[in-house]
């Protein structure tokens, strides 16, 4: 086992569930916050892989992600954040907020 | 070496992806299923095949909870997007 697989081992059993159990609790913008240092994390392991097999050609992977994990970042946050545009900001955005975490009155 | 990283993005893919069935709610499941792709993407590579995990990458995190979420707000608009414009246009109508 070579130090470039034993490093994205380490990230993928050390990092991985602790962010799939950020995406799978609470409220939904602390599964967005996951959910980005999941892809985060996932960008690194994309940068070790191609180390660990000798290709260098598999960090596209890694460049995709880069450009499509922030339009993912983007889209959640428009839904969770914007939920309706037409009403006053704080109240609309806590009570989508809340709407969606089936917590609101 | 390559069967501990195999067997550990496999482990990934079905947490995550019995935790996507388990979730009732669709944005929330919409978050679970874009870690899904990811998750998915991740044992693709892993098992030497990256051009299926650049397609699953594309797809699966960025144009599924896309599609999941517009869909969303498309359908639940009128009941559920804001409760006090209801009770305002019920006033009215009063």
């Amino acid at each position: 086992m070579t130090a470039w697989t034993a490093a994205a081992l380490a990230l993928l059993a050390g990092a991985g569930p602790l962010c799939l159990w950020g995406v799978a609790s609470g409220r939904p913008v602390r599964r967005l916050v996951a959910m980005s240092l999941l892809s985060t994390v996932v960008g690194a392991v994309f940068l070790v892989l191609p180390r660990a097999y000798g290709r260098s050609s598999y960090q596209d992977l890694a460049l995709t992600l880069a450009v499509v994990s922030p339009t993912g970042t983007l889209v959640f946050t428009r839904f969770v954040a914007g939920a309706d545009p037409d009403a006053p900001d704080n109240g609309a955005s806590s009570g989508a907020a809340e709407e969606m975490a089936g917590e609101g009155p | 070496m390559n069967t501990a990283l195999v067997g550990v993005a496999l482990g990934l893919v079905v947490v995550c992806a019995t935790i996507a069935v388990l979730c009732r709610e669709p944005a929330r499941q919409a978050v679970v299923l874009a870690a899904l792709g990811l998750s998915l993407s991740v044992l693709f590579a892993v098992l030497q095949s990256p051009d299926v995990a650049l397609s699953q990458l594309a797809v699966g995190t960025a144009l599924t909870p896309l599609l999941i979420l517009l869909t969303i707000r498309k359908v639940s608009r009128r009941p559920a997007a804001d409760p006090r414009r209801t009770d305002e246009e019920a006033g009215d109508g009063e």
